[in-house]
């Protein structure tokens, strides 16, 4: 399989898909569940294009940007203020400590340290609930919650990434090794 | 280009990497200085719902029409069972009817013999459900009723069955309801059967337990939970839920009678509230006054 080869930095209205696409998902957060077992799950969907975003930003307050989706979701999601601030501050620091790791890498790379990312990042928001009175998680469905929203990666990621190089011509597919 | 490494560029005051620690710091310090309840929060976060629960009205019709379409050739095969059953039940249901309304007549005189106060009356008022925002840390949803339609903060919701949550508060044309399986959520109850009194307690799971049992007391299985109307707010004999069973760390679990995981239509009890008395002016009576 061909290797991406990653470009940071993108201009013009495009760059803002991934945070219009941020918030399609906190949106989509609130629809009633379709199935019972579905409602256990926290899904992190919108951490994917937050990952996307790490990787790719270029402009220096982009954190106060994630920060602000952050605070948005905290309101809509009826969580304390805060608490999806600090995981999608954590997310985006975490993406953007992984550029040099993905300069020119496979597909499964992304993937992996996509993995770690989130898991990492739901390990912060579960330490968090632990500390506050006022927030109790089941830890099973909380961190199957992380591993099904990494399954989801690809799903979202690599089509994001397609529609940004359709008008950027800045996600390509290297020539692998 | 900018990355979350010390910077090189001379000219900006702050790097990218500050930026973003500070946006962790601003963060934190809104988690654990902010508190959950805070009146300008809740203010911010109904503006929010006002504007946001016409759009997630919109986007949920899709996925409320699939899963009714689901739900429709589920029933289409349990149509024949269940018109059976609702005739026998409709059967015993009038025989009921009669009972209650030779009690009802009974406890009107009994109350009229022993001047008791009636029960503030209450009205429902029905609302849908447009966005649900449980997940491991909360249990709310969001319904498409607000102050617009008499919706107040505090009041009891049923669903079809029994008492499902409370509003927590309230937009002009949305209210947010805190479900009984909530972490935060405490209802008086009391059992009809054992007449003992508790507190209905969630855990951010599927069901509710029990807490501040009475040393002595003790639930029997399968008795019924209603609302026992300690503190005024929500009113008396609203069912609740079964007693399940004694788990093995001594917690009493409840099963609701409504799955309040998948709420569509509600009811939102509006009653009048019991009001405190008034401070006694004069000296109480047994005090000296001085």
């Amino acid at each position: 399989m061909a290797g991406f080869e990653t470009r940071t930095g993108s201009s013009g209205s495009l760059r803002f898909i991934p945070f219009a696409v941020i918030v399609i998902f906190i949106l989509l957060d609130g629809l009633p569940a379709m199935s019972g077992w579905l409602m256990h799950l926290e899904l992190g969907l919108f951490f994917i294009p937050l990952f996307y975003i790490g990787l790719h930003a270029e402009r220096d307050y982009t954190p106060v940007g994630v920060l602000a989706l952050g605070l948005f979701n905290d309101v809509l999601s009826d969580a304390p203020i805060g608490f999806w601030g600090i995981l999608f501050c954590v997310l985006y620091m975490l993406g953007v400590s992984q550029r040099a790791v993905l300069q020119n890498a496979r597909w499964g790379s992304y993937w992996t340290s996509f993995i770690v990312v989130v898991s990492v990042t739901y390990l912060v928001g579960y330490l968090i609930a632990l500390m506050r009175d006022d927030m109790s998680i089941g830890g099973g469905v909380y961190f199957l919650s992380a591993m099904v929203t990494a399954l989801c990666f690809p799903m979202i990621y690599f089509p994001l990434g397609w529609l940004q190089s359709e008008g950027l011509g800045r996600f390509t597919f290297g020539e692998g090794d | 280009m900018a990355k979350l490494s010390a910077s090189t560029n001379d000219n900006r005051f702050i790097s990218a990497a500050g930026i973003a620690a500070i946006c962790v710091v601003v963060a934190l310090l809104l988690l654990f200085a902010l508190p959950r309840n805070n009146p300008q929060i809740e203010r911010v976060r109904m503006a929010a719902y006002d504007i946001v629960t016409p759009i997630i009205d919109l986007l949920s019709a899709p996925f409320i029409a699939l899963r009714n379409v689901g739900d429709s050739v589920n029933e289409l095969g349990e149509l024949r069972i269940a018109n059976h059953a609702l005739t026998a039940e409709n059967e015993v249901l009038r025989i009921r009817v009669a009972e209650l309304t030779q009690a009802r007549v009974l406890m009107q005189q009994y109350r009229e013999l022993l001047n008791i106060p009636a029960e503030p009356q209450f009205e429902m008022i029905p609302v849908r459900v447009v966005a649900d925002l449980s997940s491991p840390f909360v249990k709310t949803v969001i319904a498409n009723g607000g102050s617009n339609i008499g919706i107040e903060a505090g009041l009891a919701v049923m669903g079809t069955n029994g008492l499902v949550g409370r509003v927590t508060s309230v937009g002009s044309n949305s209210s947010r309801i805190l479900l009984v399986t909530d972490f935060n959520s405490n209802i008086p109850v009391v059992g009809l059967a054992s007449d003992v009194q508790a507190i209905l307690s969630g855990r951010n799971d599927d069901a509710p337990f029990l807490q501040y049992v009475p040393p002595k007391a003790s639930f029997k299985t399968g008795d019924l939970l209603v609302t026992s109307g300690r503190g005024g707010q929500v009113p008396v004999g609203l069912p609740v839920g079964t007693v399940a069973k004694v788990e093995e760390n001594g917690a009493i679990g409840v099963n609701t009678l409504d799955d309040v995981g998948n709420l569509v239509y509600v009811r939102v009890v509006k009653m009048t509230p019991v009001e405190s008395p008034p401070e006694a002016e004069g000296p109480i009576f047994g005090q000296s006054g001085n």
